[in-house]
């Protein structure tokens, strides 16, 4: 789960590291009377949980008479970035930002290492760009051990790598932060954390200026209040709202639809089709204990999608049980008609149970026994619909 | 013989009295597997159908010589039962659980160095050796067939298609593993490599893999190097688009890397057969 920059820097403060002076907008006139407030020039945040803001256009500098026009056109259209969903986000909230004196920008996040199977602390004397465009030498990595947590030396290591080619920074105050860093990651289940850029204002307090915070969704039962977070999300993207039915669907360009059990029979199916030289309109994992209800909406998702001539169903039930997948079609049949073709494969947990209500119900479909049949056959009906 | 799991297995079942427990303990119990033992913290001197209740997995170490376990209790709880089972000394551990948090897992992973226990998973179906009727899962027992096929994989129900594919044409398998779809797992491709390779009863060796993460290239590296039984490849994901998680926590093309076209690259460069579909996996086994 993405936190907003606001939420984000919530939690900072709360462990006591310091943010810019802000608060939050939800209408251009409030934006308007937070400037005036600030009395000074402030910054204007555009609250998504997307990164690439700054290029698109959503944080923007303004003074108090310029706050409303600017506040307005950002809350009037969609964001949209390079890591938005291709329709972009609405804007709900801006963050109105005292503007801060720099001396320096820098860069520290914590993420997880999947390959050293570990946190790593990341750290960069040139901040506010993207790490990635930073030269391999100039980042600084700490590796931390998850059962003893983040050592002093390892904060001090960072801290003097950090600040030997600037003599003015606090080796203390720089080795404080990256502790409370640490201990958001580690406290708060973090996937990463990051404050990109960390500055030095000219008063020499060191600043978070911009926060990224990713929880781990798996270990949101330890966190009730961001839990709580989730229920008021701005993210209105299809994808989020199919995730939340507990079902993992990814849209494609393609025009076979598919509904499948398992994500590596999902994938593997996807495969099949590109084999035969079709193209599969999504990825969509129904999982393994799933219901008539859920079964009935992954329907219904594909139903939707306009650019889906064929649907395959790729079912291998192991926990799955074939004859809700029948039910739940049943269902979706009930709510709206099907007029494309339905080429189902079900095989294992009551496949003739399954049958069995298909043809009560009288619901038209193409059987099929094998992944590549289906697959093929899907291919075949695609092209022929495309006519 | 088979790898890990066979007749000698003394299986405990960590979580046996709640839902998902009690479903899959009697399915394993049902084709052959020997559970010596249920854990319930709070309900030892019952019984779950005839096989004993304990408190803690020591009890049941001690009382009944268990020496492996499958973990069925939910994930908030997942992390303390697997440390416990490593602490009890077993041999084995088969985390079944979906969703544990990664930090979780990453201490697990820390805490096991040094000890002797084997973890597999999490988020994974577990394993079968169906010459030694020994199944420690959640997998369909039907499908599987006795015979010398060694089955690693990354995946479940993927898994299942290419078993039903391989014993429709004849060819059994020794043992089944399912590493884990989390990005974090205990036994990875190559410690079961290894132990197929030492394993006299399986002859070849099929690699199910996906996109996300670099185990497939490692795998492909140690084959080259140490691998003498002929190893068939398969690789999910060529159609998975960039940055978008595939269902499997781990299945993730993140900044252009872990995508399949490398893997299938890789693999093949070591010398090693990648079928193009499930159905072309049998047609490359030499008989």
């Amino acid at each position: 789960m993405k936190l907003l920059e606001c939420e984000a820097k919530e939690i900072f403060e709360k462990y006591g590291i310091l943010v810019p002076l802000g608060k939050i907008a939800t209408t251009a006139t409030d934006a308007y009377s937070i400037a005036c407030e600030m009395a000074s020039s402030v910054m204007l945040k555009a609250q998504i949980p997307y990164g690439g803001r700054g290029k698109a256009g959503g944080i923007k500098e303004a003074n108090a008479s310029q706050a409303y026009e600017i506040a307005k056109n950002l809350f009037e259209k969609r964001l949209i970035t390079k890591q938005t969903p291709t329709k972009g986000i609405l804007v709900k909230k801006i963050l109105v930002q005292k503007k801060v004196e720099i001396l320096k920008e820098f860069y520290l996040s914590i993420v997880l290492d999947r390959e050293k199977e570990c946190p790593v602390i990341i750290a960069s004397q040139f901040g506010g760009v993207d790490i990635e465009e930073v030269p391999e030498k100039e980042i600084f990595k700490e590796y931390i051990d998850p059962l003893i947590g983040l050592q002093k030396w390892q904060a001090r290591k960072i801290a003097f790598d950090l600040c030997a080619k600037n003599p003015q920074m606090s080796i203390a105050l720089t080795m404080d932060i990256v502790s409370k860093l640490w201990k958001i990651f580690e406290k708060e289940d973090c996937s990463m954390v990051e404050i990109n850029p960390l500055i030095l204002a000219t008063d020499e307090k060191m600043l978070a200026l911009d926060a990224k915070m990713v929880i781990d969704d798996n270990a949101l039962f330890r966190h009730p209040e961001t839990s709580n977070l989730k229920l008021n999300s701005i993210d209105d993207s299809e994808e989020t709202r199919i995730k939340e039915m507990g079902i993992n669907y990814v849209k494609l360009d393609g025009n076979i639809g598919c509904i499948v059990n398992g994500a590596g029979l999902a994938m593997a199916t996807m495969d099949a089709i590109k084999f035969f030289d079709g193209e599969p309109a999504n990825f969509l994992d129904i999982g393994g204990g799933a219901n008539p209800e859920k079964i009935k909406n992954a329907f219904k998702i594909l139903f939707a999608d306009k650019s889906i001539n064929v649907i395959f169903v790729n079912i291998f039930g192991g926990i799955f049980r074939c004859d809700f997948l029948a039910e739940g079609l049943s269902m979706a049949l009930e709510e709206q008609n099907l007029n494309i073709s339905l080429v189902l494969r079900m095989e294992g947990n009551k496949a003739d149970e399954g049958s069995k209500i298909l043809n009560q119900k009288n619901i038209k479909f193409i059987p099929i026994n094998g992944l590549s049949e289906g697959a093929l056959k899907a291919v075949k009906l695609s092209r022929e619909d495309k006519k | 013989m088979s790898i890990l799991t066979n007749k000698n297995t003394r299986l405990i079942v960590q979580g046996i009295t709640g839902k998902q427990g009690s479903f899959h303990a009697e399915l394993c119990e049902k084709y052959g597997t020997n559970i010596v033992a249920g854990i319930s913290p709070g309900k030892e001197g019952t019984f779950f159908k005839n096989i004993p209740i304990y408190n803690t997995v020591k009890r049941a170490v001690k009382e009944k010589k268990a020496n492996a376990s499958i973990i069925l209790v939910p994930a908030p709880y997942a992390i303390d039962a697997i440390m416990e089972a490593i602490d009890a000394g077993l041999d084995f551990v088969v985390c079944i659980t979906e969703g544990i948090p990664i930090q979780d897992t990453m201490r697990i992973k820390a805490y096991l160095k040094n000890k002797k226990t084997k973890l597999i998973g999490p988020n994974s179906p577990g394993l079968i050796s169906p010459g030694d009727k020994a199944k420690i899962g959640i997998m369909p027992a039907h499908i599987y067939r006795n015979g010398n096929i060694g089955v690693i994989s990354r995946s479940g129900t993927l898994t299942y298609e290419v078993v039903a594919e391989l014993s429709k044409n004849g060819f059994g398998q020794s043992t089944c593993i399912g590493i884990g779809g989390d990005p974090i797992i205990g036994t990875n491709f190559i410690d079961c490599l290894q132990m197929f390779e030492k394993d006299k009863e399986t002859s070849t060796i099929v690699m199910i893999g996906e996109i996300g993460g670099n185990a497939e290239e490692k795998a492909a590296e140690y084959i080259k190097k140490h691998i003498t039984k002929p190893v068939i490849a398969y690789i999910c994901g060529l159609t998975a688009p960039p940055e978008k998680q595939m269902g499997h926590a781990g299945a993730i093309i993140s900044k252009g890397k872990g995508t399949a076209e490398e893997k299938i690259k890789k693999l093949k460069n070591a010398g090693i057969e990648v079928a193009n579909t499930i159905e072309e996996i049998s047609a490359k086994i030499k008989t």
